[in-house]
């Protein structure tokens, strides 16, 4: 094999440990200022043979390599040449929210042979640059080979030039850590530069932390972060990133994939959702559909199933979070459509500080149910829509950087949800008119600031208005919030050792009100029409919701990490003060290998119909929980990593309904609600995921859990309503080999043990109403619906025109057309029942263009 | 709380949607009606009586295929105190999902009439009981005790008192919205005899405790029905007019009227082939006239004041009449039908999931409810050949 010389390739820069600070962003991956040749192994020369190292290096703030280990080793010598070769490698050091940091990454040294012959004549010039084809931002440190010929690496803007080729026709490969592989051929003319282009297309991100970019330093026991990108291909998520989410171990199945996240045995509400750091009210349109944001533009979603750390409060469950991200540094156009909704992206960088980004989405369920009616007429006999069912949301971004300490950001997003029938039989009236409609919007400024290399601040105004209106003459439920949102936050890195943070997370709200709605008698038969027990509320409540948080990293010792945290929180309407101590702590133990703790108190408001006057009880106290967790990380082989957590939660003051009488403003009234219940949850939750690499990304999931409640009113023990003790998720996507170019398929495989229910054991026959009663037995909860199971398959395809390109998804969900029992149903006397079937088989398409 | 289980495959019952028998399908013992007359009372008002006659319309088709077998119907009333939040136990779930419990909570003595200076203590009182048959309707119950036939008293709810309403404070729901008695009907498919097994029958009083129990015995034992009806308590400062029963006098088929009784030869008008699809109308009553013989109301339906639950007034309404459909055999289009423009009837094919019954004797009923307590009824039989 003499006569071919190696081509070093491949800087795959994976970051693995970030600085140890709160709440900071890696801004920018260190970039290779200066490469140094391997000696190729003698012996693998001779051999022919070609490799790729694995390494885990060790940057500093400077840039200098400190540390080289070899993490997938290749023998024949290769292993010492990286490793020597590495270590005369100068970096540029990576940065964190702006400014210089020590990280850990992996890098993949290949050795590769090529034919070493005489350059021919050199006629003519290829220059250009080389761009992420997703998020348009310049690839640095890219190999642009032009064979023979040349090659040159990218700059810190993503060129390069190749001088001296021959005019012709010429093969350019072009390869970086991150990204598929590049192949093209150029014509090059004699004596004139070649202007180009090259849009790389990213490998497979793992859905998991280790290879998101600029994500949070990893400080928490129950982080996952998912990516944006092939994780849109997993099926039954319709590409929607945060949809995901519910393909998590801890996270409960919720019927008919509606859009409520429960985890670890809670409540819907014990879960907050966020973008950016501020609460959103919903994070899925109708059915779960999509998610109100545009996946396009999201960097990452983080998910926690508990333990989170002090920054984020009033939620006793999990937090889930949209991280966006800046627009980027190219034009880019994206039209996305499938059965449900059509999006567009534009986004383009208007000068060297200043990028903006476009997006909106529009469902057209509505032109889809139309066409439902036309095959089957009666689908909705007797019903029509005056408003079909619709849902929108749009994004607008404008970042900009005044200077190198500085970034501001003007965030504009919202989303919106309405559905109004006619002809809806409500028991009393037959013909009905219903009305929905939820939504939202946020104008969320954001300011990161930089004083020194160890200090930074970050202030958010995000302004908002959130809106829930449900009408059906004359019930209504009309609830408007104008609410800002305000974060003061400041971090700073005192030694090496410590590093603290503090902040202000500040909520007021004006929610304005009106209700109309039967007022319920507890443990009653109701009265026959429910209008005749309308209760009336119009008030506006300014609700006032101040905390106050801090939380420090401390590094004892090398590889562990203990971060104590502290939040207070204050709630004007409850006139209520509590405070929660949280400890998280990770300590590696050997490479590879990573135990992880936690504990740490949670309080939240109770949820908002419960505490209203009339309705509820405005002396409820806030509910708490004790979360613990413990677990460990262990990366097994290659790309399998596994991820192994307990955890036991220990709720308290929890709000159960109430039938005591109690004194209230000197009258007798109904309690209605009382903190008098308790729970807890414990569970286990295995995740053995595969790294994405250029064929396979996947991950198993498994959880075994129990979740009761107490309530002491009643002296009754019974399991929380989504229970389901043992939940097995599947999901996998391979690209198929070069001979079915463009083409990936993949498959998602549920199972979970089903929910528990309360049976009915009768009815009494109402005779005003002429309709039976339901009389549910004395034990709640006491049986439990089938288990369930499901398989969905996609397949997507994908046709590469260069500057443009085209996909088009199959996506099956239910492909063995299982009669999953979603609920029960009774006969007309409740002496009959019958489950409630789950959704069929059920095919959807997408198409999407990006150029 | 035993049912029968008859499932006939969905293709008789369109849209009973996964499977499941219609409510209008009656095979079964079914108490498809409770009336109170009048359907509200009122105490020391001239114009409103202080008490009110309680009828039940039970179907019981199993008894064309079993002459022998009877129906005894039992009536227990629960009368809460307007003045406090205490619940009602005949209307609590607990009790009601395990009338056991009821059982266990009835007084040693229960006298006709309830309420009284006892009701804080004793909320109950049974009303009386009743002896039905599937075609010919109810009727007071006589029960045999020793060699004498003690008849019962006929289901009568009585108002002792105002129940309190006028002492209440000024702001309170009840002094508009009025306050309602319950009345629980436990339909028994057995015997008068079997009542009186091991029955207390030294007093009038402890007679009664004892039929309930031995009723609400039966009731867990046998194919049984429990119904629930409300009767309307005035409230002092309520001032629309009293409220009254819909009345409807028939069922018409092509703008004749169904036969109110069974007649030799059986008329034609009434007799319709298998398969067939007939379009039923209510027959209205006339409309009712003052002495002057000018229409008492606007119109049959009345109008009257909705409260909310504090009391307030919502607003002036006119009754709404919905009309419940129901037959022994065949199928209507709807179950209950919100106007009087009928309803489309087919009579049963003859196939065994929807079988022709013995002699093509098939029930039609027609319940009218003016959707506050109001009701009335007709139920016509017709043959199919």
């Amino acid at each position: 094999m003499t006569g071919r010389a190696p081509l070093l390739a491949a800087l795959a820069l994976v970051l693995l440990f970030d600085p140890p600070a709160l709440g900071q962003t890696v801004t920018r991956l260190p970039e290779v200022l200066e490469a140094a040749e391997a000696v190729y192994p003698p012996e693998a020369r001779e051999l022919g043979l070609e490799a790729e190292v694995l390494l885990e290096i060790d940057i500093s703030e400077q840039g200098e390599v400190l540390d080289v280990r070899v993490v997938q080793p290749a023998g024949h010598g290769f292993d010492e040449a990286a490793v020597e070769a590495l270590r005369r490698y100068r970096f540029r050091p990576a940065e964190v929210d702006g400014a210089p940091a020590a990280v850990t990454i992996e890098f993949r040294y290949r050795f590769e042979l090529r034919q070493e012959t005489p350059p021919p004549p050199a006629e003519g010039v290829l220059r250009g640059r080389v761009v992420d084809r997703e998020s348009r931002q310049p690839v640095v440190g890219a190999l642009v080979d032009a064979g023979e010929a040349g090659v040159a690496e990218t700059d810190a803007d993503g060129r390069f030039e190749i001088a001296d080729l021959p005019a012709g026709r010429i093969r350019v490969v072009v390869v970086a850590s991150d990204y598929e592989r590049f192949e093209t051929e150029e014509l090059v003319a004699e004596g004139q530069a070649t202007d180009v282009v090259y849009y790389l297309e990213p490998l497979p991100r793992s859905p998991y932390e280790s290879v998101v970019r600029g994500r949070r330093p990893k400080k928490e026991v129950s982080t996952v972060a998912i990516s944006q990108g092939e994780i849109t291909r997993i099926p039954g998520t319709h590409g929607d990133t945060v949809r995901v989410v519910q393909n998590l171990p801890g996270v409960a199945r919720i019927p008919y994939g509606a859009g409520a996240i429960i985890v670890r045995g809670g409540e819907a509400h014990d879960t907050r959702a966020y973008v950016d750091g501020q609460y959103v009210p919903l994070i899925f349109h109708f059915g779960a559909l999509s998610s109100v944001y545009a996946s396009e533009l999201i960097q990452e979603v983080e998910f926690e199933a508990g333990n989170f750390g002090a920054r984020y409060g009033r939620a006793t469950g999990g937090r889930v979070e949209i991280v966006t991200r800046d627009p980027g540094e190219e034009l880019r156009l994206v039209a996305d459509a499938d059965l449900y909704d059509a999006t567009g992206l534009m986004e383009t960088r208007v000068s060297d500080d200043l990028a903006v980004a476009l997006a909106a989405r529009r469902s057209y369920v509505d032109a889809v149910l139309n066409a439902a009616t036309q095959l089957v007429p009666t689908a909705f006999e007797g019903m029509g829509f005056s408003v079909a069912p619709r849902f929108w949301d749009y994004q607008a971004k404008i970042a900009y950087r005044p200077s190198e300490n500085d970034r501001l950001r003007l965030d504009v997003y919202g989303s919106s949800d309405r559905l109004a029938m006619t002809g809806v039989n409500t028991g009393v009236e037959t013909d009905s008119s219903m009305e929905t409609s939820m939504g939202f919007a946020r104008v969320a400024l954001s300011w990161d600031h930089r004083l020194d290399d160890s200090t930074r601040t970050r202030v958010v105004l995000a302004p908002g208005w959130d809106q829930i209106r449900m009408a059906m003459e004359p019930l209504l439920f009309d609830l408007n919030v104008y609410s800002l949102t305000a974060r003061a936050e400041a971090f700073h890195d005192v030694s090496s050792v410590l590093s603290i943070g503090a902040g202000l997370d500040l909520l007021v709200s004006e929610q304005n009100m009106l209700i109309q709605l039967p007022v319920d008698e507890p443990g009653q038969i109701p009265p026959p029409d429910f209008r005749d027990m309308l209760g009336h509320l119009e008030t506006q409540v300014t609700l006032v919701q101040p905390a106050l948080w801090t939380e420090a990293v401390i590094r004892p010792v090398s590889r562990l990490s203990l971060v104590p945290g502290i939040r207070v929180d204050w709630d004007s309407y409850l006139e209520a003060t509590w405070v929660d101590p949280r400890f998280n702590a990770r300590w590696q133990v050997a490479d590879g290998t990573v135990l992880k703790g936690g504990v740490g108190l949670y309080h939240q408001p109770p949820p908002p119909q419960t505490i209203v006057e009339e309705y509820g009880n405005p002396d409820l106290e806030p509910e708490a929980a004790w979360q613990y967790a413990l677990g460990v990380e262990q990366h097994l082989v290659g790309p399998l990593h596994l991820d192994f957590q307990v955890y036991y939660k220990d709720l308290r003051d929890l709000v159960v309904v109430s039938d005591r009488v109690v004194r209230r403003g000197g009258e007798e009234v109904l309690e209605r609600y009382a903190n008098e219940g308790t729970g807890e949850a414990y569970g286990a939750e295995i995740l053995l995921r595969y790294d994405a690499d250029a064929r396979f990304f996947g991950w198993l999931g498994y959880s075994i859990s129990r979740s009761k409640r107490h309530d002491r009113l009643r002296d009754r023990t019974t399991p929380s309503f989504t229970e389901q003790p043992h939940s097995l998720v599947g999901v996998g996507t391979l690209e198929l080999p070069e001979i079915w170019e463009g083409f990936s398929i993949g498959a998602r495989v549920r199972y979970t043990s089903g929910n528990p229910y309360t049976p009915v054991i009768g009815g009494v026959y109402d005779a005003d109403r002429d309709a039976y009663r339901r009389l549910p037995a004395p034990d709640s909860r006491s049986q439990r619906l089938p288990d369930f199971f499901q398989l969905d398959l996609r397949a997507d395809k994908e046709w590469d025109f260069g500057t443009s390109r085209l996909s088009v998804y199959l996506d099956v969900q239910n492909v063995t057309n299982r009669k999953n029992a979603e609920g029960v149903i009774y006969n007309f006397d409740y002496s009959e029942s019958d489950y409630l079937p789950g959704l069929p088989i059920f095919p959807s398409v997408g198409i999407r263009w990006e150029i | 709380m035993r049912r029968r289980s008859a499932i006939v495959a969905c293709a008789l019952a369109l849209g009973c949607g996964e499977g499941f028998l219609p409510p209008s399908y009656v095979n079964e013992l079914r108490v498809l009606a409770v009336r109170t007359e009048p359907p509200e009372i009122a105490w020391g008002a001239e114009e409103i009586p202080s008490e009110s006659r309680i009828s039940v319309l039970v179907a019981d088709p199993v008894q064309l295929l079993d002459p022998t077998r009877e129906v005894v119907v039992g009536y227990l009333s629960c009368t809460a105190d307007p003045a406090r939040l205490e619940f009602n136990p005949c209307t609590a779930v607990t009790t009601l999902r395990s009338p056991g419990e009821l059982a266990a909570q009835l007084p040693k003595e229960l006298c006709e009439g309830g309420g009284g200076d006892e009701r804080q203590r004793n909320p109950f009182a049974f009303l009386g009981a009743e002896r039905c048959r599937h075609a010919e309707g109810c009727e007071p119950l006589r029960v045999p005790v020793g060699d004498f036939e003690l008849p019962l008293p006929p289901p009568v709810f009585r108002l002792e008192d105002d129940l309190g309403l006028s002492a209440l404070p000024a702001n309170h729901p009840a002094r508009t919205r009025g306050h309602q008695v319950v009345v629980l009907a436990f339909a028994v498919a057995a015997a008068p005899a079997e009542l009186v097994e091991g029955a207390d029958t030294s007093d009038e009083c402890r007679l009664g405790t004892s039929l309930m129990s031995r009723f609400i015995q039966l009731f867990e034992e046998r194919e049984s029905v429990m119904a629930l009806k409300r009767i309307q308590v005035r409230g002092p400062d309520q001032a629309d007019e009293p409220n009254e029963n819909p009345r409807i006098t028939g069922i018409l088929v092509r703008g004749v009227p169904l036969p109110a009784e069974p007649a030799d030869p059986w008329p034609e008008i009434a007799t319709f082939a298998r398969k067939q699809s007939i379009f039923l109308h209510p027959r209205p009553a006339p409309a009712p006239l003052d002495e002057e013989g000018r229409p008492l109301h606007g119109s049959e339906k009345q109008s009257y004041t909705r409260y909310r639950h504090d009391g307030t007034p919502l607003g002036t309404e006119v009754e709404e009449w919905r009309y419940s459909w129901f037959s022994t055999a065949g199928r209507f289009h709807e179950a209950r039908g919100d106007t009087e423009g009928g309803i489309i009837w087919a009579a049963p094919t003859g196939d065994s999931e929807d079988p022709v019954p013995p002699e093509g004797r098939v029930f039609l009923y027609l319940v009218v409810r003016d959707g506050r307590g109001g009701v009335d009824w007709v139920r016509r039989e017709v043959r199919v050949r």
